[in-house]
């Protein structure tokens, strides 16, 4: 019997403080990863667009606008079960585009996660950038190279967001055409999310 | 209908295209380790397939009503593991007392699994891939969940059974000595993996 | 003093992981596309390693026998979630690309391996000594093998394009970097290792 308390008391001691230890390494780790998650997804994928509106960035400024774009981003409700990612990015100081995420369904290797610019004033997208994929690497990962992101800046707010081969104006990867579609069906969401939600996007950049 | 063909799609890929030992790396330890002779395989494969389904549902109970309105997710590593080694345990227990014809048979893999990483693996990718499984199946994810683990498992089976084909006839080969054992068997499953590769079309 | 080198050292060559003690191959096929991953996914192997085994050690007279296992597999476990938290807070991109397998370091057989077969029986340091000569050498065995991967597989190490570099044309082995060139990469490394001990007993 006492063997049996014995066991019984060092299970729970060893669980006890483990507990305890983890649960205040939590706290103190967890606002750091979290903000990661922005830094380390979603935020190149802002900066690649910014740089197709405005021009490549050195260094220092990418880490300053980086730092930026982690105080200002904003969780719009859009009824759905998660908030939308929003970010502003500037241009010469001003407000010049707003970026939400969407998920396009449909790659090769899963979803692609990315993240859209239109221009505020005229609707128009002002670029795109790759948040998460797993797409085979030399062939749909091209989706992520400029190559292809280029064509979408300043595309008109009226294109059909698809791929060539389907209708649409946008050139595919060769090769890729799973993963090009699966961006296309982001983009088209996006424009969709856009246009319902422009109102509180708007007032969001405010 | 689409329901349906979505389920064999899910069925095809988890076995044959994202196959856990040949694609995933899950579930190496036991591939090397008990693949020499064919019975031994038959036997960790059944035993894999019955542990991780259970382990599935189990894993999936705690994390849903126990770890997440708890706010604990962060503690899902620890939990998960307490909870494949307890379920060895009893799933142990419960065989030797009941069943004891199968026992005899799957009875010495049975503490082995715990440390399969295919297990834990799989589980943690069911909590992973929830959101893929609400996109296509909403409200039904645990069912989904389930399919997939079993799915996988049989993946595993499938292959650790053909590798132990392979292997037993390393017996009446001439191997080179430097890489007799678990270095021609790496690369015999190296082989094998490449002829996964074919299936990679399929979907 | 010199039995604790020797259980540092043993780690390093004699019983090298994973090509002398074959265990934990899981993360070594897995997360071994590049050189970075390897050390890092061997760090952190190599921390919970010499944790665990020092924590099982120091309380290796209290824990009682019939619940040893469950007790090692606490301890393991919580100290998996520590690197689990301290990859995500400060090294991001490492907790990324190595995915579901700092979980997994839970069931890497090497740990509790380890734990079985030393720490619940040999004092604090010569454990903390053995495992982090074990952690070590799965270190040092991850890396080569990373960098061999990343090498010939993707053309570059660290990232850098290294035969571009040199000015030759060299068209990288794609295979390397998946799944049927981790398992044969590894299998022809065992076999060079064993080529090799046979010359260093001569």
């Amino acid at each position: 019997m006492g063997n049996m308390i014995k066991m019984i008391v060092v299970l729970v001691g060893i669980s006890l403080i483990s507990g305890i230890a983890l649960g205040g390494l939590n706290r103190l780790t967890k606002e750091k990863g979290e903000q990661n998650v922005l830094k380390f997804k979603k935020v190149p994928a802002v900066i690649s667009i910014i740089e197709g509106v405005s021009g490549k960035m050195s260094e220092a400024d990418e880490e300053k606008v980086t730092q930026e774009l982690l105080s200002s981003y904003k969780m719009i409700d859009v009824g759905e079960e998660q908030e939308l990612l929003m970010f502003v990015t500037k241009k010469d100081g001003k407000p010049n585009t707003i970026v939400i995420e969407r998920e396009g369904e449909g790659g090769y290797g899963g979803n692609i996660g990315v993240m859209v610019g239109f221009n505020i004033q005229s609707g128009n997208l002002d670029g795109i950038g790759i948040t998460t994929h797993s797409e085979t690497p030399g062939l749909g990962a091209r989706v992520t190279e400029p190559a292809f992101q280029h064509q979408f800046i300043g595309m008109s707010k009226d294109s059909v967001f698809k791929i060539k081969k389907n209708g649409g104006i946008i050139d595919q990867v060769s090769g890729a055409t799973k993963s090009s579609g699966a961006v296309a069906d982001a983009i088209r969401k996006a424009k969709a999310t856009y246009d319902q939600h422009k109102d509180e996007l708007e007032e969001a950049v405010k | 209908m689409e329901v349906f063909t979505d389920m064999i799609a899910l069925v095809v890929a988890a076995i044959f295209i994202n196959n856990i030992l040949l694609a995933q790396f899950l579930g190496n330890c036991p591939f090397l380790g008990v693949s020499k002779k064919m019975d031994t395989a038959v036997g960790m494969a059944g035993a894999v397939v019955f542990v991780l389904t259970l382990a599935a549902l189990f894993t999936w109970l705690a994390y849903f009503m126990f770890l997440k309105p708890l706010k604990l997710e962060y503690i899902q590593t620890l939990a998960f593991i307490l909870v494949i080694a307890t379920l060895v345990q009893f799933v142990e227990m419960f065989l030797r007392k009941s069943i004891p014809a199968l026992y005899k048979s799957l009875g010495i893999f049975l503490p082995l699994i715990t440390t399969n990483c295919a297990v834990m693996g799989v589980t943690l990718l069911n909590i992973k891939n929830f959101k893929e499984y609400t996109k296509v199946w909403a409200g039904h994810e645990l069912i989904v969940a389930l399919v997939y683990s079993a799915a996988a498992a049989c993946g595993f089976g499938l292959a650790l059974i053909l590798f132990a084909g392979i292997r037993e006839k390393f017996e009446i080969s001439r191997i080179p000595k430097v890489l007799d054992g678990t270095g021609i068997g790496l690369v015999t499953a190296g082989l094998l993996a490449l002829s996964f590769f074919a299936f990679k079309g399929m979907i | 003093m010199s039995t604790i080198t020797q259980e540092f050292t043993k780690g390093l060559w004699k019983e090298i992981p994973p090509f002398r003690f074959v265990l934990g191959l899981c993360p070594t096929l897995a997360v071994t596309t590049s050189m970075e991953n390897g050390i890092g996914m061997g760090l952190a192997a190599t921390f919970v390693l010499v944790c665990s085994n020092v924590f099982i050690s120091a309380l290796r007279k209290v824990i009682p026998d019939e619940v040893r296992v469950a007790c090692y597999i606490v301890i393991v476990a919580t100290f998996v979630v520590c690197v689990e938290m301290f990859t995500k807070a400060f090294v991001y991109p490492l907790y990324e690309s190595l995915g579901i397998f700092i979980p997994l370091i839970v069931v890497n057989c090497i740990i509790l391996g380890r734990a079985e077969a030393f720490a619940k029986k040999n004092g604090v340091i010569a454990s903390m000594a053995d495992g982090l000569g074990m952690g070590l050498g799965f270190t040092m065995s991850l890396t080569v093998l990373g960098g061999l991967r990343e090498i010939f597989g993707a053309g570059e190490i660290f990232g850098w394009k290294l035969f571009e570099a040199m000015g030759l044309n060299f068209e990288p082995f794609a295979i390397l970097q998946q799944a049927p060139g981790a398992f044969m990469a590894l299998g022809l490394m065992l076999g060079v290792m064993n080529v090799l001990g046979k010359l260093g007993n001569k």
